[in-house]
């Protein structure tokens, strides 16, 4: 069965993006609706396969295997699990926002939105190949516009360049594919018949020592593009020399890849491997949650606050995947999604704001919500979730990443969960020294609220945070990676542990709580949530 | 068909092909251009055509041999040859002696394709030396030029010293084992003892330092930045391309047919070369100025990249390598060709081939911009383009052989080549251009730069049929190594001098 769905999503920013390169460089309105229809269509294509996704079925849908190269074993192979879809969905949106955030992008808009779909279709590439050699592909796609785009369009900042950021972003997340090359290429060679396929491979039997090398490879190589400290460092340098709609991109999305490549290829495929870095893995997470607060809290710049809050924020997704349970792993996916939100939400406000004010130094700024209380509003907001207040999607997302940690490593969750205070700190006094106090008349003699595209965008992103936060359910069970079939969890029915208990329907790492605040209470009475503290290794077990 | 001469048939009309373009020349009238470059081209397919409908043969007791390797490196360079003439016409009207020019160009490349056809050392040593005696004339051939005259002069010292040390070690090869037949000396490698195998390392290395002249693996290099850039760009594309195209089959049918068993002997030296190649290619690379020179040690770096395919030939029965090395060969051979002529079109408006004159390229130039970028990412081994397909068929190849660390060691150069790749594409679109003036470009010289740019696109975004090509022209190395192990089955050592007939060979299938 051939799905052209997923062929669709990949190819109609790339086409759009060609199509873009046609258009006369004067007819701005042309070129700005053309880039909406190919960023916008794939809007309803993503909803289409949040909701025709099979969640009973689970496992990879909608594939479409087209051979491209039989003698190398390459084949064009796309296939989404509930993670995929769920990433999916946040790109759609994302790019959506991103290019209504940039509507009013005057210089060389014609390639500036060209380059941003090319980026895009790359990305939804990444999130839908099941071929690593396409997957690779799509991946360098994904990141090498960036080059351009923050060398052309950004902005140089007091410490860096553009040009610096650019280079900086581009080489570092090069370096990190070229490890990611070469563990593909070990994937490849060690299975036979040699095949890209990652279902191929899923089935092959690596042994423990290769696992760990290999594991290692691709925990850096995704590693960078991830921002797993030390390797974050050209993540905040980047994003604040990024224009807007780059900025939420990048954070909201492109950071996922590297999440998402480690969760795929590294533990998907080399299970064995990744469990025994496990605590590494969850120690370097740590790292990132508390280093990427105390960075943000000493930040006088805005973007670069922000910045620094995604490096802290992927420390919560990579200490969800650390955890190898599923309880971590579906808050991980969860996090991605709610922080490409919020911080997509941030980067577009951030970007008005400058915009509005030219500056994006905070000392200078002060009593903003006079001028402008509709973006002081949905900023708000935005922070919120960024240090998880229930009620917005960041609640729930950040909930079960520190609880699947804490079944595994409860030292490292509680260590790691002061970095929620210390977001809480330094978001809430951004916010506070941004829209509250004295406003300074003759700074800004003109400071107008957001006009009607970038309302579109930013009401939309803030408004899915709360509606994630409240009704989280169709995305925790979309996601539910214990019941994906393939790479990364077990497919076997989940194992009922046999309880009278209404709670205890969480059996075996299974999600079937409703809502956040079941997880909560349940976690809160200690009681009937049955994880099997080895769950990830026995799943590996049974998958063989 | 062994004895088939119709095989001949391309190398003979492209002779023919070059007498007749000199004796046309004399006819026409000078100074005005006379499109003799598309006359070349269209030569030039028709004998590709001509050449894919020829039969495999194997004449003069193995002399030369026709197979499907030869045939696949045919056309790349003829394609180079058809891509370089097209370039050429732009360059016609100021040019003295065009004839002569095209003439000397063709002939070089019928040194190549005896190189590509070669039997053994004998013949490929003439293919050599017949390409590289076109290439010195053709290198000076903006003789009023000092930079161009110092280009030939440098190129023929060198290169001469560069044959004499491979004759030397041709000779010392024919001491130890007997032959110059590659067949033979397979046999006699087998069978050597190990008194002998000094000897045997020297004659190896020898040839392979003639051969890494050619193809300008580090430490040969050093001639290669300076002739670059004083020779006149179209030449500088060629020799880039083709040339070095010529020295990797040399060097692929000198190490799989003549030295396979011989993997001591020469593994380490091919490892060194690409160890060396790939790293002072890129960290030189990173602090040049001038465009042709920074592509000449890019090109320095590539070559390494090929080595890690060359160095992991052992394994794999060669065939991987063989195929990998010429799919990189083949789009190399476009992309590189489309950044010189990209360097040749602005040098022809601005005079300059520093990376400095591209500064804001996008602005003057939209479609050479974008050339450029095309050319720059592909060399860079960027998806979706070619270069990417092509290094990874490389590493996969080297890596299949064993070659880890070396595969590491490319994956890692390969981002510090994008440094400087990464450089010059912020000259051209991220600087803004010193003056406005719109650059203009020659239309043959924009035909031959779209072919290669659309090549480097297409080669990238669908792999298939050039990958296949790859393995269609390991298949014809492939045949004969198993002919040599039939051979070594049969247990048959002899030991015979120059090329004696030998019988028709019965191959045992497995």
């Amino acid at each position: 069965m051939t799905h052209w769905i997923l062929t669709f999503v990949i190819f109609t920013p790339l086409t759009a993006s060609l199509v873009l390169l046609l258009i006369p460089r004067q007819l701005r309105t042309l070129v700005r609706i053309t880039a909406l229809t190919g960023a916008g269509l794939t809007l309803p294509a993503a909803i289409w396969l949040f909701a025709a996704y099979n969640r009973q079925v689970a496992g990879f849908q909608f594939e479409q295997t087209v051979p491209w190269v039989p003698s190398l074993g390459i084949s064009y192979h796309v296939g989404v699990d509930g993670t995929s879809v769920v990433l999916i969905l946040l790109t759609a949106i994302i790019i959506t926002g991103g290019i209504f955030a940039s509507w009013t992008q005057k210089v060389r808009t014609k390639e500036f939105l060209s380059l941003l779909l090319l980026l895009v279709s790359g990305v939804f590439g990444v999130f839908a190949s099941r071929d690593l050699f396409f997957l690779f592909l799509f991946y360098e796609i994904a990141v090498l516009p960036m080059y351009l785009l923050i060398g052309v369009w950004g902005t140089s900042t007091k410490q860096r360049t553009k040009e610096y950021s650019a280079m900086k972003l581009t080489l570092m997340l090069l370096a990190g594919s070229a490890f990611i090359l070469v563990a593909i290429l070990a994937l490849y060679f060690n299975q036979t018949p040699h095949s890209f396929d990652m279902g191929a491979m899923a089935h092959a039997h690596y042994g423990p020592s290769f696992q760990k090398t290999i594991f290692l490879l691709v925990y850096i190589g995704f590693g960078v593009l991830a921002g797993i400290w030390p390797i974050h460092t050209w993540s905040p340098d980047g994003h604040a020399s990024a224009p807007t709609a780059v900025s939420m991109l990048h954070a909201g999305v492109l950071m996922k890849l590297g999440a998402y490549g480690i969760l795929r290829i590294g533990m998907g495929l080399l299970p064995d491997g990744a469990q025994h870095f496990a605590f590494l893995m969850g120690a370097i997470a740590t790292i990132n949650i508390l280093y990427g607060a105390l960075s943000a809290m000493g930040q006088t710049d805005l973007k670069y606050i922000i910045a620094y809050s995604s490096v802290s924020h992927m420390g919560v997704v990579m200490l969800g995947l650390a955890s190898f349970n599923s309880i971590g792993i579906n808050g991980s996916v969860m996090q991605m999604f709610s922080h490409g939100i919020m911080t997509g939400l941030f980067f577009a406000c951030v970007g008005l704001i400058y915009e509005k004010s030219h500056t994006r130094n905070i000392p200078s700024m002060g009593g903003f919500a006079k001028k402008m209380p509709g973006i002081a509003l949905l900023m708000t907001i935005g922070g919120l979730a960024s240090f998880g207040l229930p009620a917005t999607s960041g609640f729930i997302a950040e909930f079960l990443c520190f609880y699947g940690m804490w079944m595994r490593y409860p030292i490292l969750a509680l260590i790691s969960v002061v970095g929620i205070v210390l977001t809480a700190i330094y978001v809430l006094r951004m916010i506070q020294r941004i829209f509250l106090g004295q406003f300074k008349d003759e700074m800004y003699p003109s400071l107008p609220d957001a006009k009607t595209t970038e309302w579109v965008a930013i009401t939309g992103l803030a408004l899915l945070l709360i509606v994630v936060g409240l009704y989280p359910e169709p995305l925790v069970k979309m996601i539910d990676v214990s019941k994906q079939a393939q790479p990364f969890v077990a497919s076997v029915p989940p194992v009922k542990t046999p309880s009278t208990n209404e709670s205890a329907k969480i059996t075996d790492g299974t999600l079937h709580a409703q809502y956040g605040t079941r997880y909560f209470l349940t976690a809160i009475n200690g009681y009937a949530i049955h994880i099997n503290p080895n769950g990830w290794s026995n799943d590996a077990k049974r998958l063989q | 068909m062994p004895n088939d001469y119709s095989s001949l048939h391309p190398i003979i009309l492209l002779t023919v092909l070059a007498l007749f373009i000199i004796m046309l020349d004399i006819f026409l009238p000078k100074k005005k251009p006379a499109f003799l470059g598309w006359l070349v081209a269209i030569g030039g397919l028709i004998i590709l055509l001509i050449d894919w409908h020829s039969p495999d043969a194997k004449l003069w007791y193995g002399l030369v041999n026709f197979t499907s390797y030869s045939r696949a490196f045919d056309t790349i360079f003829l394609l180079t040859l058809i891509t370089v003439s097209i370039a050429s016409v732009a360059e016609e009207g100021a040019m003295s002696f065009r004839g002569e020019y095209y003439g000397l160009l063709i002939f070089s490349t019928v040194g190549l394709m005896l190189i590509a056809s070669s039997g053994g050392l004998l013949m490929l040593y003439l293919g050599i030396e017949l390409t590289s005696m076109c290439l010195f004339t053709l290198v000076g051939f903006a003789k009023r030029e000092k930079r161009s005259a110092e280009a030939a002069l440098k190129m023929f010292v060198i290169g001469a010293i560069a044959s004499a040390v491979m004759l030397y070690g041709i000779s010392i090869l024919y001491g130890v084992l007997g032959s110059t037949q590659f067949d033979r000396m397979s046999l006699a490698v087998a069978h050597l003892d190990a008194a002998q195998s000094m000897a045997l390392w020297l004659g190896v290395a020898f040839t392979l330092a003639g051969i890494g002249f050619k193809i300008t693996a580090a430490p040969f290099h050093m001639w290669a930045p300076d002739v670059y850039e004083g020779a006149p760009t179209t030449i500088t594309a060629y020799l880039s391309t083709a040339s070095k195209t010529g020295g990797v089959a040399a060097l692929l049918q000198f190490i799989l047919l003549g030295m396979h068993s011989a993997l001591l002997e020469w593994t380490p030296i091919i490892m060194l070369l690409a160890v060396l190649s790939m790293i002072v290619g890129n960290l030189v690379a990173l602090v040049q100025t001038n465009l042709k020179r920074l592509l000449a040690y890019s090109g320095i770096a590539q070559m390494g990249y090929i080595m890690v395919a060359i160095a992991g030939m052992q394994a794999t029965n060669g065939s991987m390598s063989v195929a990998s090395a010429y799919v990189y060969l083949l789009l190399y051979s476009f992309t590189n060709v489309g950044g010189f002529l990209i360097a040749q079109a602005i040098a022809d408006v601005t005079g300059s081939t520093e990376v400095s004159a591209l500064k804001g390229l996008h602005r003057r130039s939209a479609p050479l911009a974008f050339g450029m970028l095309i050319v720059l990412f592909s060399l860079g081994g960027i998806p979706p383009l070619a270069g990417f397909v092509g290094k990874l068929y490389l590493f996969a190849a080297g890596w299949s052989g064993g070659q880890h660390l070396l595969v590491l060691l490319g994956a890692i150069v390969s981002v510090v080549s994008l440094y400087y790749y990464l450089m010059v594409a912020l000259q051209v679109y991220i600087k803004d251009p010193e003056e406005e003036s719109r650059i203009t470009v020659h239309s043959s010289l924009s035909a031959a730069i779209s072919i290669c740019v659309v090549a480097t696109i297409l080669i990238g975004a669908y792999p298939r049929p050039w990958v296949e090509l790859g393995q269609y022209a390991a298949s014809g190395l492939q045949r004969d190594s198993t002919m040599h192990i039939a051979r070594l089955k049969s247990d048959v050592c002899v030991r015979s001098f120059g090329s004696v007939p030998i019988a028709p060979l019965k191959i045992t299938e497995k």
